[in-house]
């Protein structure tokens, strides 16, 4: 039998704080990955803040991400703004098969260096799963419903949020969570661009030669990565099962 | 009851629906029928305005239904659709409250109502209350349907073929309660279908439609006695419109009007369902019932089993022919 998701969740989440806050702790295991470095464990930064500074790059581009995805979404699919469904269908999964470095390098001439164009590289790439999921869940409700509950003298907004946004519910969420973990990912190469984040170990190490670093960085962000995913399907199973 | 003036729909420069009148009394049953694509949902549509009309005038009760705020009125006016069209994520009793809660009746009266309703259509609440719609067989799900349509009281009940994706025998029952709901409620029905049995046996006034345009509109009887045209004579089948006219009539109908009946107060002898005719019957099942006993005429029989009298081929033909 499988475990309930939230005790996995839970699970992940203890491994994640217990990795950012005791990484020193593993020094005897760094030092055999890593034999003749002189430090094995990164120093220039304290674990803990790269990884709050890490998250708050990502949660801050996809609060913005998902309310611009989720808003054009549901733009697009009214009457009166259907004339740029297509366009904005056609960005969203064209937009998709860049790849996530490309969007970061193109926003550096344009932006310049920092923190500012790492998160707007994050909202343009995160907007794409969440505008295709809104449009897909949305667009998956029956004709049938949306006529009956015309019929039944529902308002617009009405049918939107007792009818439309309820039985999309699942698959925007899963839009989001794509979204979300990309850019986890995403967020750690943006260390090239001058933002602090969890990808600075991991580019520290692999200047220096030092994989100690390097993998200590890589281990963070992907216990970040695993935890968040894990949350998600809390929130996923709990909305299902309602 | 419900004017129609008229009206008239286009779509991309395409009539749907061409200057048609047509007034449907208070308390009747009028059933649309024709082809399909030949406009029927289409009128339909627009009497509840989830389709403007382009031209022409329609009146609910002698009021333009363009006065009417558009929700308002579709609160107003009973919808039920072949597909249902139930919210999946909604239970049972959800569903149908939903007019009785955009109408802000207080809660107790919805939850009175949804109980009354779903006992009127013979769904027991103690079971089904709490399902979902994906619980449901097609026939349960159509009668959710029909009890959401009621759910606001409405006056005005509009039905786009909702008994066509059921089997023959669901059919069958959900039309009797139709009938019988019908008979207790007495709304004024505009009901559509493409078969013409279900026509026949639910209308008190058919309307044919073909390429947008009414071609007649008469009771079944004088529809199947004098079509109109032979769009009209072919839809209701030319052949076996002497079946269908004698589905029309109950057996009980002759015996009112004929013989009067001496209730001789004796149980037809060894009668099972096939040996003798139920009052309530059609004269084509009791045509059919004779033809299978081989019989040229057979005991009637009233619901206590009590014989009204004998019922012969003859009376049968006489009725039907004139
Ligand atoms: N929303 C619509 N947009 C364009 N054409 C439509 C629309 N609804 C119906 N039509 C057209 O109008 C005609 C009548 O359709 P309809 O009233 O649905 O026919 P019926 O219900 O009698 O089968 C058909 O030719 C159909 O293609
Ligand atoms: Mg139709």
């Amino acid at each position: 039998m499988k475990l309930p998701s939230h005790w996995s969740a839970s699970g992940w989440l203890v491994v994640l704080i217990m990795a950012t806050l005791g990484m020193q702790y593993l020094e005897r295991f760094f030092r055999w990955v890593a034999p003749g470095q002189r430090q094995v464990i990164y120093q220039r930064d304290d674990f803990l803040s790269l990884m709050l500074n890490h998250a708050s790059l990502v949660g801050l581009a996809s609060i913005v991400a998902i309310t611009i995805g989720v808003g054009t979404g549901i733009l697009v699919t009214r009457a009166w703004g259907r004339d740029f469904l297509p366009t904005v269908s056609l960005i969203a999964s064209v937009g998709q098969t860049f790849p996530p470095v490309a969007v970061l390098a193109l926003c550096v001439p344009l932006l310049g260096f920092g923190a500012g164009p790492v998160i707007l590289s994050l909202i343009l790439y995160g907007l794409l799963p969440i505008v295709r999921n809104t449009l897909a869940g949305i667009g998956d409700v029956e004709p049938a419903v949306i006529e009956s509950a015309r019929g039944m003298g529902m308002s617009g907004t009405q049918i939107l949020w007792q009818v439309e946004i309820p039985l999309a519910f699942n698959v925007i969420l899963a839009g989001i969570r794509t979204s979300v973990t990309i850019n986890i990912a995403t967020a750690a190469i943006g260390s090239t661009i001058g933002a602090r984040t969890l990808g600075d170990p991991v580019i520290a190490g692999l200047i220096n030669n030092n994989i100690a670093y390097t993998l200590q960085g890589a281990i963070l962000i992907g216990l970040l990565a695993v935890t968040v995913d894990r949350l998600f399907e809390v929130v996923q199973s709990v909305s299902t099962r309602r | 009851m419900i004017e129609l003036i008229g009206v008239s729909k286009t779509f991309n420069g395409r009539t749907a629906v061409d200057a048609i009148d047509l007034t449907i009394p208070k308390g009747s049953i009028c059933v649309l029928v024709g082809t399909s694509g030949c406009g029927k949902s289409t009128t339909l549509r627009m009497i509840n305005r989830l389709l403007p009309h382009d031209a022409g005038i329609i009146r609910i009760d002698g009021q333009e239904i363009r006065s009417f705020n558009e929700q308002k009125l579709r609160q107003q006016i009973g919808y039920a659709i072949q597909s249902t069209g139930l919210f999946p994520h909604w239970t049972v009793e959800r569903n149908i409250g939903l007019v009785p809660r955009l109408l802000r009746w207080p809660k107790q009266k919805i939850q009175d109502r949804v109980e009354e309703l779903m006992t009127l259509l013979d769904l027991d609440p103690a079971i089904y209350a709490r399902q979902y719609p994906r619980q449901l067989s097609g026939g349960q799900a159509q009668r959710v349907g029909v009890a959401r349509a009621l759910a606001g009281n409405p006056e005005t009940l509009l039905m786009d073929e909702p008994f066509g994706a059921l089997d023959p025998i669901t059919r069958d029952n959900l039309q009797n309660e139709l009938l019988r709901i019908q008979a207790q409620v007495k709304k004024t029905i505009v009901f559509v279908t493409h078969d013409i049995d279900e026509a026949l046996k639910l209308a008190s006034q058919i309307v044919v439609m073909d390429q947008g345009r009414i071609v007649q509109v008469d009771h079944p009887e004088q529809l199947l006695r004098h079509p109109a045209n032979a769009y009209v004579e072919n839809l209701f089948g030319s052949q076996d419109r002497g079946l269908k006219l004698a589905s029309l009539f109950p057996v009980r109908s002759l015996f009112e009007t004929d013989t009067p009946i001496q209730a001789n107060g004796l149980k037809a002898p060894g009668s099972g369902p096939e040996d003798c005719i139920e009052a309530t019957d059609s004269l084509r099942l009791a045509l059919s019932k004779m033809l299978w006993a081989g019989a040229s005429e057979m005991p009637v029989v009233d619901a206590n089993g009590q014989v009204l009298g004998q019922l012969t081929l003859e009376q049968i033909l006489r009725a039907n022919g004139k």
